[in-house]
């Protein structure tokens, strides 16, 4: 007998019903049309496997669909060559299927299909279904915050929250600062502090000349850029002329781009999403700017200083009270350190399933590089 | 439902929510169990279908939100 409620690979067909499903669980305005020209669009797009639609899993009872989830190609670089891939993207259920079998059947329907899939992932309940469903999960990516107006900061921040496991009497102090009144003039000093350890531990070497613009290199540049960098990275998703110009490309006035180049030659860059008030409630109504993606050689220490600094200069003339940074790469890591950025808990995971047999990937996350733009997980803390 | 049944099935519940030994498996409803997630649910239909030797269609999976819907189920199906 054939149950009423299916799982299956979404098509043209299912349009209409995918729209009504976008419709009520994300919102807006979205029509078949809309969704059959995305389809179009995604699939001329489709860096993993040019010219097909990427993967959507559906589950549906008559014509209406109760889950999705929905998947973006990639590629991914193993130290040696590039492989296709796809992000596992917007993975939803109807609120009165929630809990039941729904998300469990779609991410499992898209796991027979994608071969090669990665995921970052923040809530507890979809780690647990991700690992049911064979994904390995390689830990959190950490966050980085580098405090601009620290005056300003001093006066909103809750000590507490930030999970930095400061001792009780330092957050018992700032409290009461914050009471008094004083928290403004204490921030500025230890800020005063930070842009004085910037520049004693993180100093950008002269040679190297950094400016922030609004448009980003061109294609022939940024693939220079990828070809070079890539050679000491064990593991990344590709981020090459392509991959940028589409990703970050198309998006108007949202980004800057931080460029550090060594007479003429790009030798790094870095994407910076404008600052808005971060809605983490550890960073209550803090404008934070976000380093969306950054590439540069990681061995090359003298270029990932020299584009901290350019970001830093690019967020403070922009506004930002601080800059986050997500990354897993230990050397990244590194140089945010000595450019003062404060390493905050990372609430998320980065996961990875490959079946095909042919990558060679690290099972220590500090050997990715990983970003806040990957997967568009820019918007999100 | 034999008792032997009805015994196997609260054990099944017991153990893949986690519940405490002196939980009144009976009363068990998703509403009121944290642990009864997407992923739990899941593990607890498949046990159900292991032990009881059926398979349950996913229409009726996402209708068996409580102990007292699982046992109705089972004895419509006459089983055991």
């Amino acid at each position: 007998m054939v149950s009423r409620v299916q799982t299956i690979l979404a098509t043209d067909e299912h349009a209409d019903s995918l729209a009504a499903f976008y419709r009520a669980a994300w919102g807006g305005d979205v029509t078949a049309e809309t969704v059959l020209a995305g389809r179009r669009k995604a699939a001329a797009e489709n860096s993993a496997a040019p010219g097909e639609v990427p993967p959507t899993a559906i589950v549906l009872e008559g014509s209406r669909v109760l889950g999705y989830c929905g998947s973006i190609p990639h590629r991914l670089w193993d130290g040696v060559a590039e492989h296709p891939a796809y992000w596992v993207k917007g993975l939803m259920v109807l609120p009165e299927y929630r809990r039941g079998p729904i998300g469990f059947l779609v991410g499992k329907e898209l796991a027979t299909q994608l071969p090669r899939a990665t995921a970052l992932v923040v809530a507890p309940a979809a780690r647990r279904l991700f690992s049911a469903l064979g994904y390995t999960d390689l830990g959190a990516v950490t966050n980085f915050v580098r405090p601009l107006r620290l005056a300003s900061l001093a006066r909103r921040l809750d000590p507490t929250e930030l999970g930095l496991g400061l001792p009780r009497w330092l957050t018992a102090s700032v409290r009461v600062a914050q009471r008094v009144g004083v928290a403004g003039l204490a921030g500025a000093t230890v800020g005063l502090a930070l842009r004085l350890a910037a520049v004693a531990r993180g100093r950008a070497p002269s040679w190297l000349t950094t400016r922030c613009v609004g448009e980003l290199p061109s294609r022939e540049e940024l693939d220079e850029l990828w070809r070079a960098a890539r050679t000491t990275m064990a593991a990344s998703p590709v981020r090459d002329g392509t991959y940028l110009r589409w990703r970050y490309g198309a998006e108007g006035n949202r980004y800057s781009f931080i460029t550090a180049r060594d007479g003429t030659r790009l030798v790094g860059l870095a994407v910076l999403l404008c600052p808005k008030a971060s809605p983490d409630a550890r960073l209550r109504g803090v404008r934070t700017a976000t380093i969306s993606d950054i590439v540069f050689a990681p061995k090359s220490a003298d270029v990932g200083l020299a584009v901290l600094a350019g970001i830093e200069r690019g967020a403070r003339s922009v506004g930002a009270d601080a800059v986050l940074c997500t990354t897993s790469h230990r050397m990244l890591a590194r140089l945010l350190s000595r450019r003062a950025y404060v390493p905050l808990a990372g609430n998320v995971h980065f996961f990875l399933r490959d079946v095909s047999g042919s990558g060679r990937w690290p099972s220590d996350l500090a050997s990715w590089w990983l970003a806040r733009g990957d997967s568009a997980a820019d918007d999100v803390f | 439902m034999t008792d032997a049944a009805e015994s196997k099935l609260q054990e099944i519940v017991r153990a893949t929510l986690e519940l405490p030994p002196d939980a009144d498996v009976t009363e068990t409803r998703q509403l009121d169990v944290e642990s009864w997630d997407s992923l739990a649910h899941v593990s607890l239909m498949l046990a159900i279908e292991g032990e009881f030797g059926i398979s349950i269609d996913v229409a009726d999976q996402i209708q068996l939100t409580s102990y007292a819907a699982i046992r109705r189920y089972l004895e419509e199906r006459a089983l055991p």
